[in-house]
């Protein structure tokens, strides 16, 4: 069953020399604007419980595909199915820096629907998960990047959505942490979590994912088996084979590099 | 119609969320809550001051304490301007709700009038102690602070219907903000806080063309007068009205720029 299906994505974002021009179009109907394009004609099913990894270089893309799984970001065209809830993890962890720990917890929970009983049954478990000590009294703007982002992995496993997504949210936390975060992520995938794993690193990929789509420059290059994307992709990053010869070996070899 | 059932299946979260900003306003200073008190009534007893000792004038306005009469309005403007004042940063304000979670962004400007009508009431309890303090017993609570609820209420439905209107052109339009902040000291002075309509034309026009004004009369009428707020009934129904074309108006804004707005924070 596909949980996620990403149907022919396009998204353009309206770039504008003067705020003025905004109103402009507003008005009259007519651009102002130069047009952007983050993602063209993108397209992919994720299945459910897999750990799908989407891969790219910084500005390809990666991250607006996150947002509009996440439903905060509406395509200009295309459709998107998420069957279920999204939980989003990205580096800021939408985390608000004048609350404390605990009212970032409080928060969050309320946020994403929970009941007052089921706050209050996670709390615990999230504070000591967090590691963060006497500091989850004080406001988040005193934390450490490394403390910020394990409150907010913290919570984003808690909350028990039905997709997780991870945007290079790993990337600050000591390995002890990280190592205890892969722990987590093990079991949510034995529950059944789809996970949704963003990065530009191959490593990580390799790591955690089952699966894997590469997006360059908005357009998606190849999608298939973790190992056979990774290795493309590290051919790219590595200045082994140019975009070119890439582009050709995914056309001839569609059944490898181009399958959901 | 959509609109009022999403709202309405999420009544709770609403009312949790905006009960969590008051607590987050007031969290990191000593005095907390206090201050909600506090800031009427310097600003009153500093208004008083100033008709008072400066102008000496103040004389009883139809009969009433200058002081309580005073009150009246104040209490119920500044919430009006504190409401008006954070209309155009609704959205922003909340920004982590808006590009970090699906969340309904269109119980925002709910969450924000709930979070200052909830201080206002409470600090409303406090003063109606302090008014019969001041006044004596004439000034109890009678029948007539019923009223009260119907001017929350309408309040309530009136401000979420403006914030609606301005909060996607205050993201749209930066300047928006800096447009509202610079017309509320004219609104101040155009809406009779400090002065009672000389001639029912003045009257007649501040009804028709400044809904403002609804609230501040309402307010005084319920705390000096003993009026009920029904016994104009053209005027309630020509607020609702009112109140019905800041909806229509509203929506459509919402509606056109509801696409762009994560774009643009």
């Amino acid at each position: 069953m596909n949980i996620i299906e990403v149907k022919h994505v396009t998204k353009d974002y309206r770039l504008y020399n003067k705020n003025s021009d905004i109103v402009k179009e507003l008005l009259f109907k007519k651009s102002y604007g130069q047009v952007y394009k983050a993602l063209n004609d993108i397209n992919f099913n994720v299945k459910k419980g897999t750990t799908y990894g989407v891969v790219g270089t910084n500005g390809s893309g990666k991250s607006t595909i996150l947002k509009l799984i996440n439903g905060t970001v509406y395509p200009t065209s295309g459709e998107i199915n998420v069957k279920g809830t999204v939980s989003l993890l990205n580096v800021g962890a939408g985390i608000v820096p004048k609350y404390t720990g605990i009212e970032n917890i409080y928060y969050k929970c309320t946020l994403f629907g929970l009941k007052e009983k089921e706050i209050k049954e996670k709390f615990q478990s999230i504070i000591e998960f967090s590691e963060l000590g006497d500091f989850i009294n004080q406001p988040v703007n005193k934390y450490s990047s490394g403390m910020k982002s394990k409150l907010g992995f913290a919570i984003a496993i808690h909350l028990e959505a039905d997709v997780l997504i991870i945007d290079e949210a790993l990337a600050v936390g000591d390995k002890l942490f990280k190592n205890k975060c892969n722990q987590k992520m093990n079991e949510l995938k034995a529950k059944g979590t789809t996970i949704l794993f963003v990065s530009h690193s191959s490593g990580q990929m390799k790591k955690f994912c089952d699966r894997a789509c590469w997006i360059q420059k908005g357009e998606l290059m190849c999608k298939g088996e973790v190992k056979d994307i990774m290795k493309i992709y590290d051919s790219f990053l590595d200045r082994k084979q140019t975009l070119k010869q890439i582009k050709k070996t995914i056309k001839e070899n569609k059944a490898i590099y181009m399958v959901d | 119609m959509d609109y009022f059932k999403i709202i309405w299946n999420k009544r709770s979260t609403i009312h949790k969320l905006a009960v969590h900003k008051v607590k987050l306003q007031y969290a990191d200073q000593s005095f907390g809550i206090a201050w909600a008190l506090i800031k009427p009534l310097v600003t009153v007893f500093s208004f008083w001051f100033f008709f008072k000792i400066g102008l000496r004038s103040g004389s009883p306005v139809d009969g009433q304490m200058f002081i309580l009469w005073l009150f009246g309005g104040n209490m119920i403007w500044m919430l009006t301007s504190e409401v008006i004042g954070k209309a155009p940063k609704v959205i922003q304000s909340n920004s982590v709700l808006v590009t970090t979670i699906k969340f309904p962004v269109m119980t925002l400007p709910i969450i924000e009038v709930l979070s200052s009508l909830y201080v206002h009431i409470g600090v409303m309890f406090i003063m109606f102690f302090i008014f019969v303090l001041i006044g004596g017993t004439t000034y109890l609570p009678d029948i007539y602070y019923l009223n009260f609820i119907y001017y929350w209420f309408t309040f309530f439905v009136f401000f979420v219907g403006f914030s609606i209107l301005i909060a996607p052109l205050g993201v749209l339009i930066k300047d928006v903000s800096s447009f509202i902040g610079a017309i509320l000291m004219p609104l101040f002075w155009m809406t009779p806080v400090l002065w009672n309509p000389q001639t029912e034309l003045i009257a007649l026009l501040e009804k028709l063309f400044n809904p403002f004004y609804y609230f501040v009369v309402g307010y005084r009428e319920t705390l000096l007068y003993n009026t009920f707020f029904f016994e104009e009934i053209w005027y309630d129904i020509y607020i609702w009205l009112v109140i019905g074309l800041i909806y229509v108006i509203g929506f459509s804004v919402w509606k056109k720029s509801r696409g762009l707005m994560p774009d643009l924070i």
